[in-house]
């Protein structure tokens, strides 16, 4: 269907017809004005380059233009424009609407195709210009619909309404172009013609997109079967994909655009937390949540929730070191062990314990008496491997762990491979030499036993010992780690911590502590500032966390649990660099 | 009890002590607006049955522990996540818009439990997704990282 009788009747009336045939219909960033425009914003230069123009060759013009915009769709923009200024045409009006007939001479015969071959497959595309009017700041919207091959309505039209915002003029302009479908379906329907598909919209505005995507809003959704996860949020993947290992996490960069884009999210987030320092802790039920506390250099609230799980909720935590967790799943006879990396979410699970006794403690398990039979596990040489050592003094493992500490016994500390306990009896450091097999023990600093709160905690490669006897001790191991004797540095004397822990909380801290304190609960190093001591304590029934600096006697509330949980150890943690294997 | 309706028009009666383990309709309730039935304008019947079977097994999460039931609800989430891909994402959806915690948790770690051994190109049949890199862009990855396309764990079967 054509009009080139038409189109070229015109032509020849204006006198055009050996003009030059224009490629586009109008120039870009032409902004034509209405005179009303320009008599309020005052320009007398533009007055004199754009004087009004024949009134009646306008109007004469543009109705034939308009007869056209019936056939011709590449037209109707312009023509939508410049009817604005009917009443009072310039020049520059003028200039374009010549240069729009010059367009429809390149192309004389330009029609619309009506297919014969047709399904009824209705598709429409739908754009808007937003402000485009410089007189109302109204949008312009656009939109056409083909029915199968055929174009069969399309339309330009100047919005009544002022957007805001282009979205909601994206918006806006789809809600026009539904109305024009939904008319057009009626009356394909009113003439007998089934459309059997959904009718496709097109639009350029991603926010239209998701406004219009919300599951919220369309509630007659259709599966479509090519498209499982697209549906989801793109929050929902990250969600799953977070809780992969690295290395899974890095393969799947090559499933396709989008997912590179979730992983390297993934990633950065990741690599983030290498220089976070923080404590994990764990509510005492065993199946309760793994959580994860920052004291890191400032940033409190920068690393995200997904660190706060292991895999499989019911695991325990018993040793932190080296960014990596030893955890445990308690079974009623047996107990499970894996090594978790938080960081690279990786986790493998250690053999069996070979002997019926099932404690594990930094991998090392430990019956007392005079021989002492130390089974390891080490993940370069794969099986347990049984070392037996004959003591020449007796060692205080177990049974008093349950009453001093919590339910859980707390692990050695270790150094490049020699590991550390506290005796629990006696006032000495039992050390073991995993390297070469040898087992040792070194007098603690200030000769006190059991009955005092001691604690030992590697921060930044040394060896640190603190005790609390009227007020808090502090001592850095000098010798070195494998020296048989131990040579202590004394380092902090603080008499007034409680003092300076409860006026703090006082300031900080809730009100509803009752009278009676203790700081028995738990202590720990910092893991890399050997001042920085973080003590886990109870004032009444409500517990709390204190990071105390030694070094300026000033103390800091970390986070206050209330009445609700009891937690159990505190385990120091550094994030490694990423990413660490296993 | 609290009546809940999903997107085809069928209600469910369930009881409150179970429905006010999703965060939202708790809100609802103590704000008062669940008064008469709740509409879930995105949830379909199917996957309403699912959720509910789940918030009605775990009721009381706490008591489970005490009564040593544990066994019990983690052989009962281990067959709960026992489905299809679909289904597991209409729950996750689910899950995600009445933001229930405990089976978001559940059904993410399932998929990533799924997902973790499989060959990229087991992930993208599995998943229906579409490969859109070219193939240079594919082998730049892969020359990046190859630790991660090899390794004896890696499985290529799609189920």
């Amino acid at each position: 269907m054509h009009q080139r009788k038409y189109a070229l009747e015109l032509i020849s009336k204006k006198r055009l017809g050996a003009a030059k045939p224009a490629a586009t219909p109008i120039g870009t960033n032409i902004k034509l004005t209405t005179k009303e425009y320009d008599d309020h914003v005052y320009n007398y230069e533009q007055e004199v380059n754009d004087p009004p123009t024949n009134i009646q060759g306008y109007q004469r013009l543009l109705g034939k233009l308009l007869y056209l915009t019936m056939i011709r769709l590449d037209i109707s923009y312009i023509v939508q424009t410049l009817r604005k200024s009917l009443q009072q045409p310039k020049k520059s009006h003028m200039d374009v609407v010549v240069r729009l007939v010059r367009h429809i001479k390149q192309k004389p015969r330009q029609r619309v195709l009506l297919s014969s071959q047709s399904n009824t497959e209705v598709t429409t595309y739908s754009d808007t210009d937003w402000a485009s009017c410089l007189f109302s700041r109204r949008s312009v919207t656009g939109y056409f619909v083909k029915l199968g091959e055929s174009m069969v309505s399309w339309k330009s039209k100047k919005k009544n309404t002022i957007s805001r915002s282009s979205g909601e003029a994206e918006y806006k302009s789809i809600v026009t172009t539904i109305a024009e479908l939904i008319w057009l379906i009626g009356l394909l329907k009113e003439i007998g013609v089934e459309v059997k598909q959904l009718a496709k919209i097109y639009t350029n505005s991603k926010s239209v997109m998701q406004i219009a995507s919300n599951p919220i809003m369309n509630k007659l959704r259709k599966r479509n079967d090519n498209q499982i996860v697209s549906e989801l949020p793109i929050d929902t993947i990250i969600e799953i994909l977070h809780r992969l290992p690295s290395k899974s996490l890095v393969r799947f960069k090559c499933v396709s655009r989008s997912w590179a884009l979730y992983v390297s999210d993934c990633r950065s987030k990741r690599l983030l937390w290498s220089r976070t320092i923080g404590f994990f802790y764990q509510a005492f039920r065993t199946h309760a949540q793994v959580n994860f506390l920052f004291t890191s250099l400032g940033n409190d609230n920068n690393v995200d929730q997904c660190v706060n799980f292991l895999p499989g909720c019911r695991l325990y935590i018993i040793a932190s070191t080296m960014g990596f967790l030893l955890c445990c799943e308690q079974e009623i006879y047996q107990r499970h062990y894996y090594v978790y990396n938080p960081a690279t979410r990786q986790n493998f699970a250690v053999p069996q314990v070979p002997t019926r006794t099932k404690n594990v403690e930094a991998g090392i398990k430990i019956p007392a008496e005079s021989t002492l039979t130390i089974e390891s596990f080490s993940s370069k040489t794969n099986p347990w491997t049984e070392t037996i050592i004959v003591l020449e003094f007796p060692l205080y493992f177990q049974s008093f762990v349950y009453q001093y500490s919590s339910k859980y016994p707390k692990s050695g500390v270790a150094i490049d491979g020699v590991f550390y306990w506290l005796d629990l009896v006696r006032p000495q450091i039992n050390v073991y030499d995993s390297v070469n097999m040898c087992f040792w023990s070194l007098e603690s600093p200030d000769g006190l036993s059991h009955f005092h709160k001691r604690s030992i905690g590697v921060s930044s490669g040394i060896l640190c010992y603190a005790n609390m006897n009227q007020g808090l001790n502090v001592w850095h191991l000098k010798s070195s780690v494998r020296d048989k004797i131990a040579r202590w540095n004394k380092k902090y004397t603080r008499l007034n911590v409680c003092k300076a822990v409860l006026t703090d909380l006082e300031t900080l801290g809730p009100s509803n502590f009752g009278g009676y304190h203790n700081f028995d609960h738990d202590m720990v190093f910092h893991p890399a500032e050997p001042h920085i001591l973080v003590i886990a304590s109870f004032k009444g029934y409500g517990k709390f966390l204190m990071c105390y600096d030694m070094a300026n006697s000033s103390a800091k509330l970390l986070c206050d649990f209330g009445n609700r949980k009891t937690f159990t150890n505190l385990f120091p943690y550094e994030w490694q660099e990423w990413p660490l294997f296993l | 009890m609290v009546k809940l309706k999903s997107n085809d028009d069928k209600e469910f009666e369930v009881e409150e002590a179970a429905v006010i383990q999703s965060e939202m309709i708790k809100n609802m309730i103590e704000d008062g607006c669940a008064t008469s039935v709740i509409p879930l304008p995105n949830i379909d019947s199917k996957t309403l049955i699912k959720v509910i079977e789940y918030l009605n097994k775990h009721i009381n999460m706490g008591k489970a522990a005490e009564t040593g039931e544990e066994d019990d609800l983690k052989e009962f989430d281990e067959q709960f996540v026992n489905m299809g891909w679909e289904e597991l994402f209409d729950v996750i959806m689910a899950a995600n818009y009445l933001n229930i915690h405990e089976l978001m948790e559940l059904c993410c770690q399932s998929a990533a439990d799924r997902l973790k051994n499989k060959s990229v190109r087991a992930v993208r049949e599995m998943l229906k997704i579409t490969n859109d890199l070219t193939e240079e862009e594919e082998q730049e990855i892969i020359n990046d990282a190859p630790w991660a396309f090899e390794g004896p764990e890696i499985d290529d079967t799609v189920n």
